[in-house]
């Protein structure tokens, strides 16, 4: 690999990010990020996926350079995010863009869509009040919203899947390289979640973008993704080619996950209790050796105590289990069917 | 107080949502006018605002002047509520009263808004230690004994209204601050308010053009309620003598009546309906408008 | 169709609305539905399409005042009709035999009361006798909440997610009601405490004979769930069947629309579907079949006149083209430019959901 190539990628190197917090009347520490690297590259778009308080959220906010790594860093062209001068970090913040989960809150109620998309190309790029209006016209057009109904319009008045092509189109408006897209399609219908898929990957054809697209969602992980990564309390436990670890997964966690994931079939009921026990632990005292024994349906007793390392199966997957070549192998309780038989 | 516009994701959104309106005016007028007891309020208030405004014109008498004989009862010729023991014309008393209570009410109202928002803001926003200084310095504030400390100061410093706004002022915006603070700790870490930093936009736009609009809601009411309780310390203070003896107000023609309590019982009662009156008229209004700019609380119930 | 006649739940031609500025808006439209015992019955759709509405009419906890029913009745099984109760006859028969859960549990549970307090109080509504702490336990474990004791003395905020729902389903199932109203109950949470939930939900019809109506936007839980499905559109049912015949052979365009925008991690290379167009808005219903206006088979017929329950084994289809032999590729059709799709009847600035102020 070239210096060039490297320098064009946004990483993340041994990231921690820990958080002072008050739990049960106590000071602690949480830790939501523990030693996670991750890069992505020019026109390829890596799913990160996990429970809520696997950390990939806050992954993504420093990504993103909205927060900053307790201990780490955060690349941009070989350069780390945080330490840029005001020129360098005006280049970051135009090329790398956001588009978070429609909760209601990802446009400013207060404000018309023709101003939020707006804000932008007036910070951003540094364009003059008409030139941008002109502009937030076709971007809205590009997403498609006709511009003339909606470029008035209050968020309030419109869908979810309607405020989240704004979305889309407010982090176009800035023409980055890269977009943290953090459950953009979560709260959508399946229909408007297609479109608005769709509509992402048609800019991302035309563009040369990237995305990082966190989601809980294996399914849209499996439409659009090339590369995912498996986040477990603020750790990586498996990553590699989409196909590989959704067909194969080589983790006793994203066996899980996707076993856990109700099938549109009913002739398949594989939905069972207990692929994992219980819930996720509170990152404030996580499980020694493997973070995930505690859940594990396969644990034995050196995951307890150990620490394992990553098995790098060589095409291009790694998984950080004890037994990682066994759960590849698909070996272990995985469905109520295997469990039965 | 949050506001309630922002968090949308109601497993029940289908039903709510077709309240949606056009424009949010019409949608809060709609609700506001629900309230009949807040419209009501509000007429009593255009009409006593047009009263002030308009005193010198409307009123029969010079309020200062003797104008006819002492302590005529209502209804007397000319003396649609009355003289005071003076032989001044209570109605236009009263009338120019009004111009004392409202302008206490309304600057005060002003002054602690524009501080308590500042303050407020600033705790809200940057948390940390700038928090935890500011909303010492808040507790403080709140935690003084209102009347008394204004009883304090105005009896050091001498009367005089502007001082009495003062005084009244600054022990009125802690509630406004302890508000918009809590509004700005929610939305600092709303999605839209990260999207404005990712789109490049520096801090203080942030605050002012991004998170403030979305917080005046409890404010107004905030406002409302500080201008019924500045009339009412008003009044206070001038009942006890210490207003400003060169204009007429309400709480000081109420001390007046103390001593003409037994024969000339109009001069305290019509005043202290007047102060009765407004403050409830805010107070209500107050109300109203925390439904009508929140309406979730009553969809609740 | 016996089962209607002998079910626990038998709603007929109920219909909802809202009150609003300009008139009363209609959100749910004359919908019919059973529900026998034992049984799981899925009431799918998008948002916006009144799922949820008629699941709020049914157990009479409207998000809004200003909604209520217009039209129809609701049987329920040695009641008779329930929209002809009282407010306060209807709180006795909620709880005592319609049991009802949400996607947030946190929204229903109160945040300054123990977990054991809430289910207690949920007896005690219910008049039971015994001892009440033995009970509060009981249901808990029942819940897949071992360690009642303990768990008891908590407040909601000290539960994740899924125990909060589990007490949610405790609270709703202490008056041992025979019918759950279950609205998204998992949709909030993570997919791994989601399975738990669902299969909890399962285990409790078969062990307790529980019938449930699942509110779910999520075809996933439908096939995994269910015996039999209603398809809801624009606040029509659309679609009833077997959950088996309505995957292997809907015969509603929506429901194949729904179907082919489902995507799953198995299956490679999947098509992004989505209908075109929006649902329309309620004030401004379509006539005829209200699915006209983004069907890839709609002729003059579907424009004009609303279609008609063609009988399809047990359940029906509210089709004019139900039989038409172009129907199960009828959007790949539309999407190779074969058949039309047409826009019409849909205001430009509709949304595709409705959206809340």
């Amino acid at each position: 690999m070239s210096a060039d190539q490297a320098d064009d990628r946004l990483v993340a190197e041994d990231v921690y990010r820990s958080f002072k917090v008050t739990s049960k009347g106590r000071k602690a520490v949480l830790t939501a990020v523990n030693g996670v690297s991750l890069s992505i590259s020019p026109s390829e778009t890596v799913a990160l996926v996990g429970e809520s308080g696997s950390g990939k959220s806050t992954l993504g906010r420093m990504m993103l350079g909205l927060d900053q790594p307790t201990e780490g860093r955060v690349l941009y062209q070989g350069r780390d995010v945080n330490a840029l001068d005001r020129a360098q970090w005006r280049d970051f913040r135009r090329e790398v863009q956001v588009i978070f989960q429609d909760t209601g809150s990802s446009l400013n109620p207060r404000r018309s869509i023709g101003d939020s998309v707006e804000m932008p190309l007036l910070y951003n790029l540094g364009l003059d009040r008409r030139e941008a209006r002109a502009r937030v016209a076709d971007l809205l057009d590009t997403v498609g919203l006709p511009p003339d109904t909606f470029i008035n319009r209050s968020p309030l008045e419109l869908s979810g899947g309607q405020r989240q092509r704004v979305s889309i189109a407010r982090a176009m408006a800035s023409e980055p390289r890269f977009i943290v897209a953090d459950e953009a399609v979560s709260a959508l219908d399946v229909s408007v979640r297609a479109q608005v898929l769709k509509v992402m990957k048609e800019i991302q054809h035309s563009r040369q973008l990237s995305y990082l697209f966190i989601t809980h969602d294996l399914g849209v992980v499996r439409a659009i993704a090339d590369r995912v990564v498996v986040m477990y309390l603020g750790e990586i436990v498996e990553s590699g080619p989409a196909s590989i670890v959704l067909e194969q997964p080589s983790h006793p966690y994203t066996r899980s996950l996707l076993a856990a994931a109700p099938r549109p079939d009913p002739t398949m009921r594989t939905l069972a209790r207990a692929q994992v026990k219980g819930e996720i632990p509170s990152p404030i005292e996580p499980p020694l050796g493997c973070r995930f024994h505690t859940r594990c349906p396969i644990a034995r007793d050196v995951c307890a105590t150990t620490v394992p390392a990553a098995v790098d199966f060589g095409d291009g997957s790694l998984a950080a289990c004890h037994f990682a070549d066994e759960v590849r192998s698909g070996a272990g309780p995985w469905t109520a069917e295997e469990r039965s038989a | 107080m949050s506001t309630p516009t922002l968090h949308d994701a109601t497993p029940n959104a289908e039903a709510a949502g077709l309240a949606t309106q056009e424009n949010a005016l019409g949608e809060f007028w709609y609700r506001f006018s629900r309230n009949r007891a807040a419209v009501v309020c509000l007429f009593v208030v255009i009409v006593v605002i047009a009263a002030a405004l308009l005193a010198p014109l409307i009123s029969p008498y010079d309020p200062m002047s003797g104008v006819g004989a002492a302590q005529q009862p209502p209804g007397s010729p000319g003396h649609l509520l009355g003289t005071d023991h003076l032989g001044r014309d209570m109605f236009s008393q009263v009338i120019h009263g009004a111009r004392v209570s409202l302008m206490v009410g309304f600057v005060v109202a002003a002054f602690a808004t524009v501080l308590g928002v500042l303050i407020g803001a600033l705790a809200g926003y940057y948390g940390g230690w700038v928090d935890n200084v500011l909303m010492r310095v808040t507790e403080f504030f709140q935690t003084l004994p209102r009347l008394v400390l204004a009883l304090i100061i105005v009896a050091l410093f001498g009367s005089g209204l502007t001082k009495l706004i003062l005084v009244v002022a600054i022990l009125s915006w802690p509630q406004t601050a302890r508000v918009v603070r809590t509004g700005f700790r929610t939305l600092r870490s709303a999605a839209f308010v990260d999207a404005a930093r990712v789109s490049g936009v520096p801090s203080w736009r942030i605050i002012a053009t991004e998170i403030l609009p979305n917080v005046l809601a409890p404010v107004v009411v905030v406002a409302s309620l500080d201008v019924a309780s500045a009339i009412l310390t008003e009044a206070s203070l001038s009942f006890f003598g210490l207003g400003d003896p060169n204009v007429v107000s309400w709480g000081g023609m109420l001390q007046q009546a103390q001593q003409y309590l037994r024969s000339a019982w109009w001069m305290a009662v019509f005043p202290g309906i007047a102060i009765a009156v407004l403050v409830l008229t805010f107070n209500v209004l107050g109300d109203g408008l925390n439904d009508a700019l929140n309406p979730r609380l009553k969809d609740k119930d | 169709m016996d089962t209607s006649a002998t079910g626990l739940l038998d709603v007929r031609d109920l219909s909802v609305a809202v009150r609003s500025r300009r008139g009363p808006i209609g959100l749910v439209d004359r919908v019919s539905l059973s529900i026998g015992r034992g049984e799981i019955v899925g009431l799918v759709g998008e948002s916006g399409c009144g799922k949820s509405m008629t699941a709020a009419a049914i157990g009479r906890l409207f998000p809004t005042t200003a909604a209520r029913i217009t039209g129809g009745e609701v049987m329920l099984e040695g009641t008779g009709d329930l929209t002809n109760l009282s407010d306060r006859q209807f709180r006795k028969i909620r709880g005592a035999r319609i049991g009802m859960i949400f996607q947030d549990p946190s929204t229903y549970l109160d945040p300054l009361m123990t977990i054991g307090r809430q289910v207690g109080e949920a007896l005690q509504a219910h008049g039971y006798e015994g001892s009440r702490e033995d009970r509060v336990a009981e249901l808990l474990a029942m819940m897949g909440l071992p360690d009642a004791a303990q768990l008891s003395t908590r407040y909601p905020h000290e539960l994740s997610g899924g125990q909060r729902q589990r007490v949610l389903i405790a609270a709703a199932l202490a008056g041992e009601p025979d019918l759950l109203i279950a609205d998204e109950p998992s949709t909030a949470l993570d997919v791994t405490v989601q399975a738990e939930i669902l299969v909890l939900l399962r285990e409790l019809r078969d062990d307790l004979g529980l019938s449930i109506l699942m509110i779910t936007h999520d075809l996933g839980v439908v096939a995994q769930m269910c015996d039999r499905v209603y398809v809801m559109y624009a606040g029509r049912v659309v679609e009833e069947r077997d959950v088996y015949e309505i995957f292997k052979d809907p015969r509603h365009p929506y429901t194949l629309g729904l179907l082919a925008g489902t995507l799953s991690p198995e299956v490679r290379d999947q098509e992004l579907f989505a209908i075109p167009g929006r649902v329309p808005d309620p004030r401004a219903m379509p006539e005829g079949c209200r699915f006209h206006p983004r069907c890839p088979l709609a002729v003059q017929e579907c424009r004009e006149k609303e279609p008609p329950k063609q009988p399809l084994g047990e359940g029906f289809s509210a089709c004019w083209k139900y039989d038409d032999p172009r129907l199960p590729r009828a959007w790949q059709l539309a999407e190779e430019h074969v058949l039309p799709v047409g826009f019409e009847g849909i205001p430009a600035t509709s949304d595709d959901e409705v959206s809340e102020p």
